[in-house]
Formats: C-alpha cells, structure tokens, sequence
C-alpha cells in the first residue's frame, strides 16, 4: 500500500500564496485594462464576484457530496476557498469604488457580505487556534456524547454518595448542595462566550476547604469529588468550544445562502434599471 | 453470610475438537503415517500427548477432484499432511473469479451519484443480494458437508507444467499456518484425495516434541522459500548462487514470544513500559556477545539502548530488517571484540533467521560493497574472523558498549531518535508500547489541527450504508490520536480463525477486507482484533425492518473499514477533512511517519 505524499505546510501556503498573488495581479491588470477601455467595470466585477461568491459557496455541495470527492480532497478545496474568500473581499470593495453603497438593498446586501466575510475570518481563526486548546484539555470528547457524559459524571456523584466510605454529613451535603448542581445544570452563556476556569477552582478550594471538618479516614473521600468537578469543567469547556467551532459555521453557511439571493436580486435590478449605452 | 456458588467446568484446550467428530480418525493408522511414525510419544507430555493432539487438533477432510485445497494469498491456520491420493500445486496465480473471489471494480462517477441517489434512509440496510454466495464460482458440497469451490474443466485452465503433484504422507501449508503468512500458491485435489488436516497449535505442539517435524519443515522451508527470501535480501546481492547456497545451509531459524500475542495484548498494555519491555523475551542484549547476524521473517523487533536503570526505544524493526550486521563489520574491521550496540527484544511474535558470524565473514562480508571500508578489507579480514572467533560463555559480562558507525538502514532514524527531542522519544516508545506498529493505514489525526467538525465521519458513514467505519476515539499519542478504524495490519491476528474465509487480505491493494455477502456474523475477528477496530452491527431491510433468523435472533456482520478501495480518490474520511489534521499511514514507513508527525 503505498504511502501518503507529505508536504510541509509552509512550502504550500508559498506555493497557494504565489498563485493567489498572481490571480490578482491578472485581475488587476484585466480591470485596469477595461477602465482604460472605456468599459464599465462595475459590471465585469460585478459579475465575477458573484461568480466567486457561487464557487465559494460550491463548498459546500463538495463537503455534502461526497460523490463529488474527485474535484478534489476537501483540503484542497478549503484552501482555494480561503485565498478566494480573500481575493473576494478585495473585490467587493474594488466593485463598490470603495464607498459604502448608499441603496437600502445595496446596504444590505454589503452588510451581509460584510458579515460572511467576518465570519470566515473569525472561523478562520477559531479553526486554527481551538483544536490547540481543545487537545490541551487532555480528555477527548465527542460533542453529540457531552449529554451522555454529564449523565454519567451524575451517576459517579450519587453512586458516591451511597458509597459507605463517603457517609459523613459534610461530604453528603457538599455533593447534594454544591456538586450535584454543578453536574446537572448547564453552563451560563456568558461562560459560552467566555470559558474559564472561575466555577472550577471555587468548587476545588470549597473541596479542599472541606478537609478541616472531616476525620483523617474521610479525608480520601474528597479526591474523587475532585476529579468529577474537573472532568465535568472539561467537558463544559469542550461544550463551548466545540460548540463555537461549529456555531460560527452554521452562521456562515446560512448567510451565504442569503448572500446568494440577495445578490441574485441587484443583479436583475441593475439590469432591469442599467439604461442604455 | 451465605453465598451462591455455581460450579461449573473450567474451560480446557481440548473441549472443543477441531473435527467434528471424532470417530473418523483412525489413530493406529494415522500413527503408521511416516510423519508421526518418527515421532517418540515419550517425547511429548502428559497433558499434550501425541494422540491427544491427532485427536483434536486434527480432522480428516475429504477433496473431489478439482478441489480447491489452499487458495493462493489466503491466511491459513492449518497445515494438511496428504493421506491418500494426490494434490496439485498449482505454480501460476490463477484469475480470482476461478478462486471464488470477487474482482473488484472501481466505482466510476457515474457509478457514485447512482448509488448517493438510490442510497437507503436505513443505516446497515442489505438488500435481497445479500443472500447470495458472492460471485459466480463453481462449488458443490463436499462428503462432509462442506461447500467447496473446485476448478472446472482444469486442462484447458492448467497445463500439466502448471501444476506439480505432491502424494501421500507430504505436508504442505505448515508454514503460512506457522509465520501466519498468506499461502504461497493455490493447491487442488487431483482425483479424490483425503487430508489430515492439522490446525497450528497442534501444528506448534508437534514442532515442539517432535525434531523430526522440526527438522522436516526446516528441510522444506530451506528447499523451497530460503534461498529465494536470502536473495531478496540487499546483504546478499551480489552473492554467487553457490554463496547463498552455503549461507542457507548455515542458516538457523529462530522464534521468539507468543504466537497468539493478541490474547493478552489488553493486560500487557496497561503494563509500565519499563515492565513490559523486561517481559519481553530477548533476542540479544546490548554489551553482550555477538550472536551472528539476524534476519526478520516476520513479527516485530524492539531496538532498545540503556538509559540509566530503564531502557529507551529506538526503532522497531519488521519484516526483511535485519541486525547485526555493523557489528560483525567492525569486528572484521578491527578484529578485536565487538559487542551487541543495542538490545533486541521480541514485540508479540517474531520469527528470525539467524546466520552464524563465521558464515557472514565467509560469504557475505567479501562482497560488502561498502566503498568506506572497501571490499578488499572484508576479505582481508575474513579468514582472521572465522579463525579468531571468541567463545561466546567467556564474553557473558556487560559492558559498555563502544560506539561504532551503523549501517543498517534502520539504524540512521535510530541514532536521529537518540538525539530527538523527548517528546518525540516518548511517541515511539507509545507507538511500540500500543503494538500500533502494526499498522498499514493507521488512521492517525491531528489534535493540533482537528477541529472536531466530523466531516470524516460523515463521509465514512456516507460511503458505508449510513454507518460509519469507524470511532473517532482511540489512544493519543502526544497531540496525536490513532483512531479507532482498522490499521490493515501487518500481521493481522484478525485473519485467524474465520470460518468461511470471509475476512481476508486484498490481493491488488493489500487492504483487510470482510465480504459482507459470506460473513456469518460469528464475531471472530471482532473477538480477535487486539485494537477494537471491528464491529459487530445489526443488519436490516429496506424497510427499516431488522433482519432476525429462526430463532428470532438478530443477523450480525461484521463490519471495519475498507479504505474505500472500490472508491477512487482514496479513504474518504482523508479527503474529507478540510484540515489536513486525518492521514492513513503506514507505520513501518517510519520517515514517512515522521514527516507527517512533524510537518
């Protein structure tokens, strides 16, 4: 079975970079030559960046179908994706002389472009960075088993509750009163936006606090009470995460889709109000 | 306090024959075989006597004419001594279709968007085909029973030098049953013939007691595969055939550990490294006497140095590396004693053959191309090596090893390991402790880079009826995850013991693969697979309706990935990550491993 060709990543983006470059400096030069021309370069752009808006959003139907896997790995389609995702937003602006559009329809429409743009720098961003933070967390979670897993750190807790080595009032009540909450409830949003490790070390140095009222015998029972206050952090933390990773997308592919109507639209009233020549 | 005991039977070797009965084997006969009539029954002991293993790690089968005995490329586990009548080896490869094997077809594009259109809502859905046998074969059924494909019409498929006939009281498929290596070439009945057939721990257990045995497979191995294994060996190129002649005849053969390594592979795993690597059984040991050169027929081979009171994995070695070499150089070169640089241990199972220091000097050594150290030195110095050899029990004491220039190809990524950063030291040393070496389209992913999107799932379970292939879970190494999706082993343990043959190495691509349509669902391979990569799943109708026997038991089949090979473009869980964090890999490539691990 022969093997995979590896190639380091900085030698591809070199190479993507060079092409991406070259693209737009013919594109430059194609425009350039118009306006000298005469010709009106609002809609030569125009129709080439609704061209690109369709191959960005053709994406998609390659990551669906998977029929189409001989255009290409989806590796290679999200890097040609994101250089043209690049080459289209300097078009955007080239198409609208770089003035803020002042039509209702037009505003929205740049707004909505504005958007995706966003997004997918954003995505672009959390795609590099969070799989980092994610792998730092140590345990690896599958986002659609985070439920299950909450359900099994409940059973851990009360399975230790019933435990006869935990049968002292103070370790019952924390659990009852302090751990169960934590396992059951879910995070607050402002958590989702901005995990962190606050909850985690109130509730260990409350565990650790513990240890002045109980017996050196009992005083074992609070490890495991820990280890369910991180894993249930961990998992809380790979809920928010993984929950942004794929939000961000579901925000971008949805917009795309009103980018395309939108744009489907000023194109027919440009045409329909273009005048003649 | 009164407890509920149930007492019941302790499971024993023998409880469950091979044969189905017991009443067919006429053992007085069958120990008037040549084979077993050598064999001292006083030899054996007690409690795996001679006759307990005829009896039940044996059985008598019955071939019609034109039966398929051994198909060429299969992984056998037994051997078959010929009792009556005669059986052909057939020396050309035959054509699949006549071997009962379905050929593959790639999916065109075409193809694709059909089968996307026409794909079933149901996951794990089979449709009416599934009851069919496979391809088109002939086959019919044999005295026992059996359903057996057999040649039709052989003379216009065969030419009588195609075939060369083996009769009576000779033993043929000891050796793929033995080193777990697929069958060297397809053997038919010629007429009617019966076998004994003999599964491998009887197979083992005989090898064991018997010196005859051993001495005879030893006899065939040497004439039949030897020599052709020594020539494909670089060391040997170059090598006059009345060379290699006189190497093989030196040659010893060798095995180390546990044949069934996969039995306790989930115990040994938990084990600290340290521990394991003591546990595993010695081949040579660092600053010890040179033993000769060795050469690996199969199996794994762990490359260890000291490291203040532990041991630090270097390499591993596999299939046609060898070791010893440099040494048995250095020690022509310098003529002064020259100890093992590294330690040697077995990984699960290994079989090696080992050439004699005297006999590399001899032969091999004079035709050492090395232009660094000249040919002219080596056969300089040859006769003074064979002449001067030390007496091994003198040089028993460890000693620090001195440092000598390495010319094994494995030994460059060895010494670069040795100089690694830690981490990178520490991923080896779990590859090895993982056995994930075994691997020859490991699924590895990138934590680093993976955003947990699932695409590859998605696309796995796309291209298989709505199911995936695999999990993504699985043991990480550093920032790497080995996911669980069947690795298409080098040594696929998963092969051993499936009773129709339907779990088996593709031929064009190397890949494992299960034919759906004659698995029995009877969860062997699941059981044996050391890693987990194979799954059991419910099958249903179109209808969403399960499918259930008589008895009103689910089917099962057995499912794992299949690298997509009817598909082109490769797995599609590859190319379905948009990140390049997913990559199949072969783990004996162990540059290109590395390059992938460090891009």
């Amino acid at each position: 079975m022969a093997g995979p060709m590896i190639e380091q990543f900085w030698r591809r983006r070199l190479r993507h970079l060079t092409s991406f470059l070259l693209l737009v400096g013919v594109g430059g030069l194609w425009l350039y030559w118009q306006q000298q021309n005469l010709g009106r370069t609002s809609f030569s752009s125009g129709y080439v960046l609704f061209g690109i808006v369709l191959t960005l959003a053709a994406y998609r139907l390659r990551k669906r179908w998977h029929f189409l896997r001989g255009l290409g790995s989806s590796s290679a389609w999200l890097h040609f994706h994101i250089y043209l995702g690049f080459a289209a937003f300097g078009l955007f602006w080239i198409h609208l002389g770089f003035r803020w559009p002042m039509g209702t329809l037009e505003q929205f429409l740049a707004t909505v472009f504005m958007l995706i743009t966003g997004s997918g720098f954003y995505g672009l961003y959390l795609t590099r960075t969070y799989p980092k933070k994610l792998t730092a967390v140590g345990n690896e979670v599958i986002f659609e088993q985070i439920p299950i897993q909450r359900r099994q750190l409940v059973r851990r807790a009360e399975a230790l509750a019933l435990d006869s080595k935990f049968q002292t009032e103070i370790l019952i009540e924390f659990i009852d009163r302090r751990l169960l909450p934590f396992l059951t409830r879910g995070r607050s949003f402002y958590y989702l936006l901005f995990p962190n490790g606050g909850t985690r070390r109130t509730l260990l140095t409350e565990v650790e606090n513990l240890n002045r009222y109980l017996a050196s015998d009992h005083q074992a029972g609070t490890v495991p009470l820990k280890r369910l206050i991180q894993d249930k952090d961990d998992l809380d933390f790979h809920y928010a995460l993984q929950g942004r990773l794929k939000g961000w997308l579901f925000v971008h592919v949805c917009l795309t889709g009103v980018l395309i109507v939108l744009a489907g639209l000023h194109t027919l009233l440009v045409h329909v109000f273009q005048g003649g020549f | 306090m009164s407890a509920t005991i149930t007492i019941t039977h302790r499971p024993q070797r023998w409880d469950q024959p091979f044969g189905d009965s017991t009443a067919t084997l006429d053992l007085t006969t069958l120990l008037q075989q040549p084979l077993f009539a050598g064999m001292d029954p006083e030899e054996f002991p007690k409690q795996i006597p001679l006759e307990g293993i005829l009896r039940n790690d044996a059985r008598i089968v019955d071939f019609e004419d034109g039966d398929i005995i051994i198909r060429e490329g299969d992984y056998g586990s037994s051997a078959f001594l010929i009792l009556s009548g005669s059986v052909g080896v057939v020396l050309k490869t035959l054509p699949s279709r006549l071997l009962g094997r379905s050929e593959r077809r790639q999916r065109s594009f075409v193809d694709s968007i059909r089968e996307w259109w026409n794909r079933s809502p149901v996951a794990e859905s089979r449709g009416p085909k599934s009851s069919d046998t496979g391809p088109e074969v002939a086959s019919r059924r044999g005295r026992d029973g059996q359903v057996r494909v057999y040649l039709q019409d052989i003379p216009r498929i065969l030419t009588p030098t195609d075939i060369e006939s083996m009769v009576a009281g000779e033993l043929f498929g000891e050796m793929a049953a033995l080193t777990r290596s697929p069958r060297s070439a397809t053997v038919i009945s010629q007429g009617r013939s019966r076998l004994l057939e003999i599964r491998w721990q009887g197979l083992r257990d005989l090898m064991k007691y018997s010196p005859q045995l051993r001495q005879y497979t030893a006899q065939q191995y040497r004439e039949h595969s030897l020599k052709v294994h020594l020539r494909e060996t670089p060391l040997m190129h170059g090598l006059s055939e009345q060379a290699v002649d006189s190497v093989a005849h030196h040659v010893q053969f060798q095995s180390y550990g546990d044949f069934e390594w996969h039995q306790p592979f989930r115990e040994v795993i938990r084990q600290d490294v340290n521990r394991q690597i003591e546990s595993e059984p010695v081949i040579a040991i660092e600053g010890e006497y040179l033993g000769g050169l060795y050469m690996i027929r199969s199996g794994f081979v762990r490359v260890s140095r000291r490291r203040g009171d532990g041991h630090h994995t270097l390499t591993y070695l596999g299939k046609g590396d060898y070791f010893g070499f440099s040494e048995i150089l250095q020690y022509a070169n310098s003529g002064s004693s020259v100890p093992w640089q590294h330690s040697f241990r077995a990984i699960g199972y290994v079989d090696l053959l080992q050439i004699p220091t005297s006999t590399v000097a001899e032969y091999i050594l004079p035709n050492w191309p090395n232009p660094q150290l000249g040919a002219k030195r080596g056969r300089d110095n040859a006769e003074r090596v064979v002449s001067s050899l030390p007496d091994p029990l003198q040089s028993k004491s460890p000693f620090v090893a001195p440092t000598i220039d390495l010319y094994e190809p494995w030994a460059r990524s060895a010494v670069s390991l040795h100089e690694a950063a830690p981490e990178h030291q520490q991923r080896l040393e779990q590859f090895v402790q993982l056995r994930l070496i075994n691997g020859e389209q490991a699924m590895l992913i990138d934590l680093d880079r993976c955003t947990r999107c699932d695409d590859c799932v998605r696309a796995c379970a796309d291209t298989h009826q709505g199911n995936p292939r695999f999990m993504r879970t699985g043991p990480v190494v550093g920032h790497h995850m080995v996911a669980n999706a069947c690795m298409h082993c080098t040594d696929p343990v998963c092969l051993i013991g499936c009773p129709t043959g339907a779990i088996g190495r593709e031929h064009s691509t190397g890949a494992v693969q299960i034919n759906d349509n004659t698995c029995i669902g009877c969860g062997t391979c699941a059981q044996s697979c050391p890693y987990e990569n194979i799954r059991m799943v419910e099958i249903f109708d179109q209808q969403f309706r399960q499918q259930v026997d008589e008895r009103q038991l689910p089917i099962l089949k057995a499912t794992k990935c299949d690298l997509c090979v009817d598909y082109s473009g490769g797995p599609a869980c590859q190319n379905a990550c948009p990140h390049d964090a997913l990559v199949r890999v072969n783990m004996r490539e162990t540059d290109v491993l590395s390059q992938w691990l460090d891009r």
